[in-house]
């Protein structure tokens, strides 16, 4: 599951990374800032890059998740920070709702 | 042109009425409500569910966007009312209202925001009341759950606007619906002498609103509160 979450994060930054022909998405690896110190998104960029996620996690693995929910907001260290963290937290969210 | 749209609250009243109307213009139409839907016709698709449940909510706009690409329009139509003087009325009865005109028309609005954005396309229609503008007695958990509406059409207003999506309401005045059944006719007549207007409201009245916010032309008008009657807030 890990992996296939990866790819589908990848391709999610990939995608607006074009969109909005921001270079640090298009070459994002797993330290790159989302929404955190540095980040490389403005607030309707993370808005659509949670839709999207949400979209191709139900399209890939058939679950529902709402990514922004109570916890992720009032969460101390906030899982949008980069890369890694939002994965972490996107496999969590899966696990939880499985 | 031919659109996809989403409407709650369909099974009676002017869920109903918009449904019926819209299909027979050639629209497309999803609708929903707790009761078994009503409506049969080859472009209708109906979702059994309460607007207040977030994950039957998700899923449905999931289901039309998935099956037809888009979604155009949403009509933000599901609600109750409550009259009650407010020294005796329970805190559930306050849940109850905030949950399905309140909660119900946020988890509609978000969910179908985010198909909306990939096309940066769409147009959101609340359902308010002049019970609000008018700050009817009796009404005080109905009108503050259709004022939270309004703030809500006010400010996701400001915050789609980049995405090519309006959001506006529509304030009926008193339509002869299941609605308002119980309220008296002098209490119904008190309302109607407010109106600049004075008479009740029609489905038609709505749909000449509603055609307004949904037209393609009116890219530039958002964030409004349209009271049918000559009410003002
Ligand atoms: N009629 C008026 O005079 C008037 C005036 C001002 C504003 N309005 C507004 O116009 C809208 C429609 O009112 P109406 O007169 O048509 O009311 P209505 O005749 O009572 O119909 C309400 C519709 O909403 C559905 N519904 C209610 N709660 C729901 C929930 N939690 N989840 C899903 N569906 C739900 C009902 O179906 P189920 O029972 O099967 O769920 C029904 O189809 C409301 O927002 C109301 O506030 C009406």
């Amino acid at each position: 599951m890990a992996e296939n979450l990866e790819k589908i994060v990848f391709d999610t930054l990939q995608e607006l990374g074009e969109e909005t022909n921001n270079k640090a998405l298009l070459n994002a690896d797993k330290d790159t800032s989302i929404y955190g110190p540095g980040r490389n998104m403005d607030s309707l960029t993370l808005v659509r890059f949670i839709s999207e996620v949400e979209e191709a996690v139900y399209d890939n693995m058939n679950v529902e998740v709402v990514i922004a929910n109570e916890k992720a907001i009032s969460m101390k260290h906030s899982p949008f920070r980069t890369v890694a963290t939002f994965t972490d937290y996107l496999k969590q969210l899966i696990e939880d709702s499985q | 042109m031919k659109q996809v749209m989403i409407i709650t609250g369909t099974r009676k009243g002017l869920g109903a009425a918009l449904a019926n109307h819209y299909l027979d213009k050639g629209h497309i139409v999803a609708g929903c409500s707790r009761s078994e839907g009503s409506i049969e016709h080859e472009n209708y698709s109906h979702y059994q569910l309460d607007v207040a449940d977030e994950k039957a909510v998700a899923q449905m706009v999931r289901s039309v966007a998935r099956k037809y690409g888009r979604v155009d329009v949403l009509i933000n139509n599901a609600g109750i009312a409550s009259m009650n003087h407010f020294m005796i009325t329970p805190a559930s009865n306050v849940s109850n209202v905030f949950n399905t005109n309140y909660i119900g028309s946020f988890l509609f609005m978000r969910e179908v925001s985010k198909v909306m954005v990939r096309k940066k396309y769409g147009r959101i229609i609340n359902f308010t009341t002049v019970a609000k503008a008018l700050n009817l007695e009796g009404e005080t958990n109905y009108a503050a759950s259709k004022a939270a509406v309004e703030s809500l059409t006010k400010v996701s207003a400001k915050e789609l606007g980049e995405f090519g999506i309006t959001v506006n309401a529509v304030g009926p005045n008193p339509i002869p619906t299941d609605l308002i059944n119980s309220v008296s006719k002098d209490k119904i007549q008190n309302i109607i002498d407010q109106q600049a207007i004075k008479r009740e409201g029609t489905v038609e009245d709505v749909i000449h609103v509603l055609d307004f916010f949904m037209d393609k032309n009116s890219s530039f008008i958002s964030g409004q509160i349209m009271y049918l009657g000559g009410i003002n807030s």
